[in-house]
């Protein structure tokens, strides 16, 4: 899967948000919001070619969780980026 | 008493960053929240497109900062120097003032959810907006409140925040 192309991440307080954005525009409508670790694998993977796999290494990578563990949430972040049409599988 | 009204938009913090963007002159596409638009804006289903503005104009819809941290989406009743009131057009009574440098932007298009888009500063649609709130307050009333009820929007879903 892939991030699909205009869309940004930026900071908002404490978390983040990944906004659809042009030289002109920025479109808060299509907006989800991203936890810190989230936001860590989009930064990562953002305008590349990506699996599960990968994002599940990612996270083991930086934080101390179980590759179980780690390819659960991955699979249910890439599941909700897609579902919000900020990747495409 | 029937309370003002206030077309909330996301929170504060958002806001901020919508401000960020106007000034440095993007245009900014946000959903709206709130009944106090209504008949033009309808909550929860409507978006619409700001950009900053040198010049403002009475009739127009604009955001601005009625207290610190406190964002509206009105329009612009009147203009008096560095002073502007600003009124929803859902609002049967009540007004907000704000400094003309705390009006961010303006709303150039409203966007349905089907994407069609209607030119919010149109002479057109200005004009429709005139004669609306030209009308009686009891004829806005009870247009009002049987389109809240057709919409199935809860009387109290503007009441948030007050």
């Amino acid at each position: 899967m892939r991030t699909v192309e205009g869309f940004r991440l930026r900071p908002l307080g404490a978390e983040f948000i990944v906004t659809g954005e042009s030289i002109k525009q920025v479109n808060f409508n299509k907006m989800i919001s991203l936890n810190e670790s989230a936001a860590y694998l989009w930064r990562e993977v953002e305008g590349k070619d990506f699996s599960v796999d990968d994002l599940a290494d990612l996270l083991v990578a930086r934080y101390e969780i179980d590759r179980e563990t780690a390819l659960k949430d991955s699979g249910a972040i890439a599941e909700k980026w897609i579902e919000a049409g900020i990747v495409e599988a | 008493m029937e309370k003002t009204h206030k077309l909330i938009l996301p929170n504060a913090e958002l806001l901020g960053e919508v401000v960020r963007l106007l000034a440095a002159g993007k245009e900014v596409i946000l959903s709206t929240k709130g009944a106090s638009m209504m008949p033009f804006i309808h909550t929860n289903r409507d978006s619409v497109m700001l950009v900053r503005r040198d010049r403002l104009q009475v009739g127009d819809i604009a955001l601005g900062e009625i207290a610190r941290g406190r964002y509206v989406l009105h329009r612009i009743a009147a203009i008096d120097g560095e002073k502007v009131t600003l009124r929803g057009d859902g609002n049967l009574r009540g007004t907000e003032r704000c400094r003309l440098d705390h009006i961010y932007g303006v709303a150039t298009q409203i966007i349905r959810p089907d994407g069609k888009t209607i030119d919010a500063e149109s002479p057109r649609f200005k004009r429709r907006a005139r004669r609306w709130n030209a009308l009686p307050v009891p004829v806005r009333h009870v247009f009002l409140a049987l389109y809240r009820r057709m919409l199935g929007i809860p009387r109290n879903i503007n009441q948030i925040q007050e």
